[in-house]
């Protein structure tokens, strides 16, 4: 091996080495705040939800269901078969202590009433709140997985089941006042606002969407470099050490018929007749002689093909000895420090500037004072209010889009000259004689001399 | 613009909001219910997870839209220059071409998240590398890939154009462009055919049948030939005295020289010839048998010439020798392209027209024009002085494929090629009146049937310079 080969080689290693240390750190940064956000979800619901009693409780209501709709039917095949209520209830009840066993109850409800009145079933007064917090730790489970799943795999979509399923059950558990949330800041204090619970909790979660795209990016930026320079680091060293047979292990099996269709060539019996019919006669064992030394077969074309290859791959080589470099497209890979600074300082910015946009558009009296609102409208209890949020939150994410359309406008305008040409198909010959011998007409038209 | 998860952020927030405002027109429906109840409920809506749900929309929509000036900014795609490098523009089929890419931000800006991939054409094969690189690239940068392309089919390809895209960090927006730079790739037939005949003539497997053959002429020449017995009208200075004294019999010694022959090949590059299996069409083949023909006369000094046709005569190369010849035959093979109908008659008007000397003119063509066109132009060639020979793929033979038939397509493709047959006989038989020869050929007996001709072209002495 080569000293630049190897030196080339462990350059790479090393960059290899980096970027995946790199990947892991995003990783790892964004289980943290992941974890961070899912904690703080946790603690801002009253503990009475985490009962895992209720959980088991709200699987038995979920198999008890089938098991009424079982007796229902079966009450009613019995009705139709001739017994009569008390009969047909009574089927029912043994058929009941028999298959799944237990009293003569169902959660506390007598298998008579169930059959006779099962809507009574589900009137009972302690039946909702355990399935109210069932269905608030199933959310919060699928959460954690999604969560766990897009630490595996970086793929953002489950960080967005997670997202979403974290603000689900915030607003589940507000519905029966379980959240532990309190409205602590006033619009108008900015400090208040940030160290408020409830804009933390909401900041966290949002953080740790935002910092999943991240991560996300590093994946997709880094992460097939990673994959190519493996692959095709296999695939080089598979063909250098490529050596082509002498001969073949196999002797050759005369080909039959279905073998010479499988490889798309007619058998030679199939041309017998066209044969005999033309004017020149053709002997068989020329075709046979013909369709042997003609013929490509699959294994020897695939071994040529390596061999030829493995040439071609040794020729470039040796013309430039970091062609590996090259293919594996790692000579350009984003540099390792630039990348965390800029990760770093991008974050940092956006979470401060989101903040700052989100606590005016909460607090929508700057602005109307700004745009030289009466007082009457700038101290009236509407100015706090939902709607007045909406009012300044929607010009102001349009403003944005607008500023970056008119950036774009003006890009297109300088360099309008530039896109024109770049429209244009540059195609670069094959030669430039050529090219110009095939486009050039076969017959110069000739004009007519004026006689001046 | 906004990308589809930027979208989906944008919709989601707005979602958040809607929530947090339906929330909070529902609070007041509660109020109601309790006042007509008289009594508190156990389910309520709170204010504060209406601030919530605005809060987290208003996070969501301001995150997905405040970044988009300062990604307008970056996004400048005419910033971003492609350069692609050819090790070679012109090779064999099979062979391999090296394609490099440099990609240079000419931008102020960082790119945080640049995509960039690289069209070839479907007839070549990526076999090492990638034709697409994923990265980040600093402002005044450079980023490079290479990936290596093998070139089974013959032809003029173009590789390119070349898709650049931006995305931000996040995924919220995306600039697409295409770059319209074309390469052109000129691949010329296989020489693979001629490596094989080449290693079978060298190990002198099928001597009599694909060996070195002369036209030879008996009488004059430097080289010897043979002793036979003398015959009275022999010239006294050809008696071997030396044989003479040995077996006191009068033997005369022969001698050689050897002529070259000419022969002018008519390709047929109608639509039609297109049928066939994928690389393997009956254009191909003939292409083949065209690229072998001309290999074998080069080696032989004869001449032969080409003309390609369809409805009219695309190429014309006049009947010569040597390797520039040779050269020239597969440059113009290399652009041929099926295309249009076939007019033969058209096309041997025009080649007698062209040609001085007539010899041996091998017709490629599948017969698959008009009737009385085939036989007009047949009986043109052979009263003007030509030895007319057909090589004409069957198009049956190199489309039915039994493996991916089922019975009832297989009796009927079967039943079709009866049908093919009969129709081709006919067409043969009325051929044969004007002294010409045909024959169909297959995948298998193709390339032999041409070289077939060719040697008892030779041997015959047909078309001698």
């Amino acid at each position: 091996m080569a000293l630049s080969e190897v030196i080339g080689t462990r350059v790479e290693a090393d960059k290899v080495r980096k970027m995946r240390n790199l990947l892991n750190m995003t990783r790892v940064f964004a289980a943290l705040v992941f974890i961070a956000a899912f904690a703080l979800v946790i603690s801002s619901i009253d503990t009475s939800i985490w009962h895992f009693q209720s959980f088991w409780y709200s699987l038995k209501f979920f198999v008890f269901i089938f098991e009424i709709l079982f007796l229902l039917i079966g009450y009613g095949l019995a009705y139709m078969l001739g017994y009569d209520d008390s009969g047909a209830v009574a089927l029912m009840d043994s058929f009941h202590s028999a298959v799944f066993g237990g009293g003569e109850t169902i959660m506390g409800v007598e298998i008579e009433q169930i059959i006779l009145n099962p809507l009574e079933f589900f009137a009972q007064p302690n039946l909702f709140e355990p399935l109210y917090s069932f269905f608030i730790m199933i959310i919060l489970f699928i959460a954690l997985i999604a969560g766990l799943g897009f630490l595996r795999e970086c793929n953002p979509a489950l960080s967005a089941v997670s997202f979403f399923g974290m603000n689900i059950v915030l607003g589940l558990a507000s519905l029966s006042g379980k959240l532990l949330l309190d409205l602590d800041f006033s619009s108008g204090n900015i400090t208040q606002m940030i160290f408020s619970k409830l804009v933390i909790t909401a900041f966290l979660i949002y953080f740790s969407l935002e910092l999943s795209f991240q991560a996300s990016y590093v994946y997709n930026v880094i992460g097939p470099n990673i994959h190519r320079h493996r692959r095709i680091s296999s695939n080089i060293k598979r063909i250098k050490d490529f050596k082509m047979p002498l001969e073949r292990m196999k002797k050759e099996k005369p080909e039959t018929d279905e073998e010479s269709d499988r490889m798309g060539v007619r058998g030679s019996k199939n041309t017998a007749r066209a044969r005999m019919t033309t004017s020149t006669a053709f002997s068989r064992i020329k075709g046979l002689v013909g369709k042997k030394l003609f013929r490509i077969s699959p294994d020897e074309d695939w071994d040529k093909m390596n061999n030829r290859l493995k040439s071609f791959y040794e020729q470039l080589e040796r013309d430039d000895p970091m062609i590996a470099v090259s293919l594996s497209a790692s000579a350009y890979t984003p540099s390792l420090p630039r990348l965390i600074l800029i990760i770093t300082t991008g974050t940092l910015f956006r979470m401060v500037a989101l903040l700052l946009l989100s606590w005016l558009a909460l607090n929508p009296v700057p602005i109307l004072q700004f745009l030289n609102m009466p007082d009457s409208v700038i101290n009236s209890i509407e100015a706090g209010q939902p709607e007045m949020i909406m009012m300044v939150l929607a010009p102001l994410a349009v403003l944005f889009l607008i500023i970056g359309l008119i950036i774009q406008l003006i890009q297109r305008r300088a360099t309008r000259r530039m896109e024109a040409a770049a429209q244009r198909p540059v195609i670069h010959p094959v030669s430039a004689e050529k090219e110009t011998e095939r486009r050039r007409p076969r017959r110069r038209q000739r004009t007519p001399r004026t006689g001046q | 613009m906004i990308s589809k998860r930027g979208s989906f952020i944008l919709f989601g927030g707005l979602f958040m909001i809607s929530i947090g405002l339906a929330l909070e027109g529902i609070v007041p429906i509660f109020d109601i219910v309790i006042l007509f109840m008289a009594q508190p409920l156990a389910y309520g809506i709170s204010d504060i997870i209406v601030t919530y749900f605005l809060l987290i929309g208003i996070l969501m929509v301001i995150g997905t839209t405040f970044g988009y000036p300062i990604f307008r900014i970056q996004a400048n795609t005419e910033g971003i220059t492609v350069n692609r490098v050819l090790d070679k523009r012109k090779c064999f089929a099979g062979e391999y071409i090296h394609v490099s890419m440099t990609v240079h931000n000419k931008g102020p800006n960082a790119i945080d998240h640049l995509e960039i991939y690289d069209a070839y054409p479907e007839t070549m094969d990526l076999v090492l590398g990638e034709n697409y690189l994923y990265t980040r690239i600093n402002a005044n940068a450079k980023a490079e890939f290479s990936y290596i392309l093998r070139t089974p089919v013959r032809g003029l390809s173009k590789i390119g154009p070349t898709k650049v895209i931006i995305h931000d960090r996040l995924g919220f927006y995306e600039e697409e462009t295409i770059k319209q730079d074309f390469d052109e790739v000129l691949v010329y037939p296989s020489y693979e055919d001629i490596k094989k005949l080449k290693t079978l003539g060298a190990k002198r497997q099928l001597g009599k049948m694909f060996g070195m053959h002369k036209t030879k002429l008996k009488g004059t020449g430097m080289e010897f030939w043979g002793i036979r017995d003398y015959f009275p009208e022999d010239a006294f200075r050809y008696i071997d005295w030396k044989a003479f004294s040995r077996t006191n019999k009068l033997q005369i010694r022969e001698f050689e020289t050897e002529k070259n022959i000419r022969v002018m090949v008519l390709l047929d590059t109608s639509q039609s010839m297109d049928q066939g299996l994928i690389r393997n069409t009956k254009l191909e083949f003939s292409i083949r048998a065209v690229v072998l023909l001309s290999h074998m006369a080069q080696e032989r000094k004869d001449m032969i010439g080409l003309a390609t046709f369809n409805s009219k005569v695309n190429t014309f190369i006049k009947p010569g020798h040597g390797t520039t010849q040779f050269n020239r035959i597969i440059e113009d093979l290399a652009y041929t392209t099926p295309r249009g109908p076939s007019y033969l008659t058209k096309a041997i008007q025009n080649l007698i027209m062209r040609t001085r000397g007539r010899g041996l003119l091998l017709i490629i063509t599948d017969l698959e024009g008009k009737k009385k066109d085939i036989l007009d132009g047949i009986r043109k060639a052979s009263a003007a002085g030509f030895d007319v020979i057909i090589i004409s793929p069957f198009g049956p033979f190199f489309e039915i494929q039994n493996t991916r038939l089922g019975p009832t397509e297989k009796a009927l493709g079967e039943a079709i090629a009866e049908e093919y047959y009969d129709i081709r006989s006919r067409l043969s038989r009325d051929i044969q009146r004007y002294r010409a020869g045909v024959i169909s050929v297959g995948p298998d007996d193709f390339l032999v049937s041409v070289i077939n001709e060719y040697i008892e072209a030779k041997r015959r002495g047909i078309g001698l310079v």
